[in-house]
C-alpha cells in the first residue's frame, strides 16, 4: 500500500510539474473564485413611469431581492400570503409598453412578492400580469390542491412505464401538503455558477490529464516503466487513482470556493426548503440542501468519469494533444445540440449521461427516471451509478492499452 | 540460473527484425554486435517485455518474460530514455526504485551509492534538465542498477561517456557480470572487446555466431592482411575490400584490411582483431549507413 501512495505521489508531481497544468489549474481558479463576483458587477437599468433611466446596480438589486426574499422566508405559501401579494401587485400600473419593472409600485409594494407571483402563475399557469390582479380568494385558496393536479397530471401526461408512474406517484404522495417559502439565493447561485465552473474543470482536466499516459510515450520513459516490476500492475493503479483524485479536488475545491463566495453574498438561507418550490413539474422529495449536495455527488462522479474517459484517450491515441481536442469537443459540442421540444424523453436521459449532463443541477434533477429492469431510478443516483461503471470500463481498457502498449 | 531465448521471432510488417533467435545466456557479460538495423534492440525489447515475440518464448529459469517476477529481476536502459525533466536526479532515482518495488529506505541508501558510483553525488539535487548527454546517460546506468538485477540488459551504455567514465563503466560491467546476467550492445567495439565473454553477433535479424573473443574472432583469422601501396592501388583495394585502417607513410599508403586471399604481393597476414571481424560481416552495411 506504501509503495502504492509513493507512485501516486509521482504520478502527482509529474502531473503538477507541467507547465501546462500549472496554467490551466492557476486560470481555472482564478476564474472559478471571479465568475461569482462577475454576476454581480455591472448595472441594470429601467425605465419609470417618468419615463426617466433609472440605474440600480446588479449587486444592490440582488441585495433588495435577498432582503425582500429573507422577509417572507419561512411564510406558508396559502391563500393569506397569495392574496397579500394580489393586493401588492393590483397597485402596479404597467407603463404603455407594458412594461411594469420601473414603476415606483412595483419598486415599492410588488416587488417583494416578486417570487410569490412566479410560483402562483406557475401553478395557475397565468399568461400576464392583469390575470393575476384578478386572482380570487377563492382560487388562492385552491393553490394547494391545483399544485397536486398539476403534478398528477404531469404523472399522467408523461411518455412513462408505469413503474415510473407508480415511482413518480409514491414521490408525490410523500410530498407536503403545503409549500413553505424559503429565500434560497445562495444556493441558487452555486447551481448556476456552479455549471459554468464544471465546464471549464473540465477543460483544465482534460489538459492536465491528458499526458497521463501519452506522456510516457513521448518522453520514452515507457520503456524503463513497462519494464520494471509495478510497471504493468501497480503503476497503472496509480495513474487512475491520481486521474481521479485531481479531478475531485479541482471540482471539490471550485465548487467550495463558489459556495462560500455565493453563502457570503446571497446567505445561506434555503437549505430545508422543500425542492418543490423551485421545480414544479415533477419535485423530488428532497431539501434543496439534499438536492444541492446531490448534484455536487453528480458532478464530482461526472469529473472523475471525465478523467477515465481522458485516461482512456491518453493511453490509446499516444499524442497528449490528440486527446485535449477529443475531449474539448466531448464538452463543447454538446452545448450546440438543443433537444426540441416534443423529442422522446429518453434523448434527454441519454444526454443527461454525457459529461455535460451531470454537471448541470436539473440534469442531476431531472424529472423523468431511469428504469433498468423494472427497477425505478431518479437521476441523481442513477447518474453517478453510470458514471462509476464508465469510470471502471474506461479504466480497464485504458490500463490494458498502456500494458499492452509495444515499444517499436 | 539460465535466460533461455527460445525460437524467437520479431516481424514489423513484411520485415523480420528477429528471425528464430535461440540462444541460453548464464552469468557473465555478453555482448551483442551488430550493424545498424541487424535487430539488436528488437531483441533486447523483447527480452525486457517491452515487444511481443511474433513467436518463440523467453525465459529466466523458467519464468516468463511477461511475469512480474520476471521483471523484478530486471534492470534495463534503453537506447535513448525518457526522463522527467523537471525531476531531480534524486526524485527519478526515487520514482524508478518505486517502479522496482524497492521500499523508500532501502531505496534512498541505493540511491545515494549508485548516483555517487556514477559520479553524480554532487548533482542529485540538480534538475535532469540541466544535465549534459553523458550525465543523463550515467544517470541511466545508475537507475538500470537499482535493484541490484540479475538480469541487466544495456543497450548502448557507453553512448556519450567520455574515456574517463567508459572505462570506470567498464570495469564496473566486469566486477557485476560474475553472478549475474549482462547483455550490452554497443557500437564501441572497444567496450565489447574488453569486457564480454561472449559476444553475440547478429546480422538481418538472425543470429549469426556467439563465442568467445578468440572464438569469434578465428572466423577471420589469417584474413586480415596489411600492406603499403600507392595512392593508385589504395584506391582500386578500397573498392575490392573492406578496410579497416588507412595512413599514409612517406608518400606510399599504408592499408590494413580484411580479404579472404591475399590483396596484393606485398601484404603480409595480421592478428586478427573484433573490430576486423565487424568490418568483415558488417562491411555493406557500414557502407550503406555511410552513403546515408
Amino acid at each position: 500500500m506504501n509503495m502504492f501512495f509513493e507512485l501516486v505521489r509521482f504520478e502527482l508531481k509529474k502531473i503538477l510539474r507541467r507547465k501546462r497544468t500549472v496554467i490551466v489549474l492557476a486560470f481555472a481558479v482564478i476564474v472559478g473564485a471571479l465568475s461569482v463576483f462577475g454576476t454581480v458587477i455591472g448595472t441594470y437599468y429601467y425605465t419609470d413611469e417618468n419615463g426617466s433611466e433609472v440605474a440600480i446596480s446588479r449587486y444592490e438589486d440582488d441585495m433588495i431581492e435577498r432582503q425582500d426574499g429573507e422577509a417572507l422566508s419561512g411564510r406558508v405559501i396559502d391563500a393569506d400570503l397569495i392574496m397579500e401579494a394580489v393586493e401588492a401587485y393590483k397597485s402596479v400600473v404597467p407603463l404603455e409598453n407594458g412594461n411594469y419593472i420601473g414603476t415606483s409600485q412595483y419598486q415599492d409594494n410588488a416587488r417583494k412578492y416578486s417570487e410569490i407571483y412566479g410560483i402562483v402563475r406557475r401553478t395557475f399557469h397565468l399568461s400576464s400580469l392583469a390575470e393575476f390582479q384578478n386572482l380570487t380568494r377563492g382560487q388562492a385558496e385552491q393553490f394547494d390542491a391545483v399544485r397536486r393536479q398539476n403534478m398528477e397530471q404531469t404523472i399522467m401526461n408523461g411518455a412513462a412505464s408505469e413503474n415510473v408512474r407508480k415511482y413518480q406517484q409514491k414521490c408525490l404522495n410523500n410530498s407536503s401538503a403545503t409549500l413553505t417559502y424559503e429565500y434560497w439565493g445562495g444556493y441558487y447561485r452555486f447551481v448556476t455558477i456552479m455549471y459554468t465552473t464544471a465546464l471549464m474543470a473540465g477543460a483544465a482536466i482534460a489538459v492536465m490529464l491528458s499526458g497521463i499516459f501519452s506522456d510516457e510515450y513521448t518522453s520514452g520513459a515507457d520503456s524503463l516503466i513497462l519494464s520494471s516490476k509495478h510497471g504493468k500492475g501497480l503503476v497503472i493503479g496509480a495513474k487512475l487513482f491520481t486521474a481521479f483524485s485531481v479531478s475531485a479536488v479541482l471540482i471539490a475545491l471550485l465548487s467550495g470556493i463558489s459556495l462560500i463566495e455565493s453563502f457570503i453574498v446571497w446567505g445561506t438561507n434555503g437549505a430545508n426548503a422543500s425542492l418543490e418550490l423551485v421545480s414544479g413539474v415533477f419535485p423530488y422529495p428532497l431539501t434543496i440542501g439534499q438536492a444541492v449536495l446531490l448534484y455536487f455527488i453528480c458532478m464530482l462522479a461526472g469529473s472523475i468519469m471525465f478523467a477515465a474517459i481522458t485516461a482512456l484517450f491518453s493511453a490509446k491515441l499516444k499524442l497528449p494533444f490528440n486527446t485535449i481536442v477529443i475531449m474539448t469537443a466531448l464538452l463543447i459540442i454538446p452545448l450546440f445540440i438543443s433537444i426540441p421540444e416534443g423529442a422522446p424523453v429518453w434523448i434527454s436521459c441519454l444526454a443527461n449521461l454525457l459529461p455535460v449532463g451531470m454537471f448541470t443541477f436539473w440534469g442531476a434533477m431531472f424529472e423523468f427516471q431511469y428504469e433498468i429492469f423494472g427497477l425505478v431510478i431518479p437521476p441523481y443516483i442513477f447518474l453517478p451509478v453510470f458514471a462509476l461503471l464508465v469510470t471502471c470500463i474506461c479504466s480497464y481498457f485504458a490500463g490494458r492499452g498502456f500494458k499492452n502498449h509495444q515499444i517499436t | 540460473m539460465e535466460l533461455k531465448i527460445d525460437r524467437v521471432t520479431k516481424k514489423y510488417g513484411s520485415k523480420i527484425a528477429c528471425d528464430r533467435i535461440s540462444t541460453t545466456l548464464h552469468n557473465g557479460v555478453y555482448g551483442l554486435l551488430g550493424a545498424n538495423g541487424a535487430g539488436k534492440t528488437t531483441l533486447m525489447r523483447m527480452m525486457c517485455g517491452l515487444s511481443k515475440p511474433a513467436s518463440g518464448n523467453i525465459s529466466y529459469n523458467g519464468i516468463d518474460v511477461s511475469q512480474e517476477e520476471y521483471r523484478d529481476m530486471l534492470g534495463y536502459l534503453p537506447q535513448n530514455f525518457g526522463y522527467y525533466p523537471e525531476f531531480t536526479a534524486q526524485d527519478f532515482m526515487m520514482y524508478i526504485s518505486a517502479l522496482k518495488g524497492i521500499p523508500k529506505s532501502r531505496a534512498k541508501a541505493k540511491t545515494a551509492e549508485l548516483l555517487e558510483m556514477v559520479s553524480l553525488k554532487n548533482e542529485a539535487r540538480k534538475k535532469i534538465k540541466t544535465f549534459s548527454g553523458g550525465m543523463k546517460q550515467r544517470l541511466g546506468i545508475a537507475q538500470a542498477m537499482l535493484n541490484d538485477p540479475q538480469i541487466l540488459i544495456l543497450d548502448e551504455p557507453t553512448a556519450g561517456l567520455d574515456p574517463k567514465e567508459r572505462v570506470k563503466f567498464r570495469n564496473l560491467i566486469s566486477r557485476m557480470g560474475a553472478d549475474r546476467i549482462i547483455l550490452l550492445s554497443t557500437h564501441i567495439v572497444s567496450d565489447i572487446e574488453h569486457i564480454a565473454n561472449t559476444i553475440l553477433v547478429m546480422r538481418s535479424g538472425q543470429l549469426i555466431h556467439e563465442g568467445s573473443l578468440d572464438e569469434i574472432i578465428s572466423v577471420i583469422d589469417g584474413k586480415v592482411w596489411e600492406c603499403i601501396v600507392s595512392s593508385k592501388t589504395a584506391d582500386e583495394l578500397s573498392l575490392k575490400y573492406p578496410i579497416i585502417n588507412t595512413r599514409n607513410e612517406n608518400g606510399s599508403v599504408f592499408l590494413r584490411l580484411v580479404s579472404d586471399e591475399k590483396p596484393c604481393e606485398n601484404a603480409e597476414n595480421a592478428q586478427a582483431t573484433l573490430e576486423d571481424l565487424y568490418l568483415y560481416y558488417f562491411n555493406e552495411e557500414t557502407a550503406e549507413d555511410q552513403a546515408i
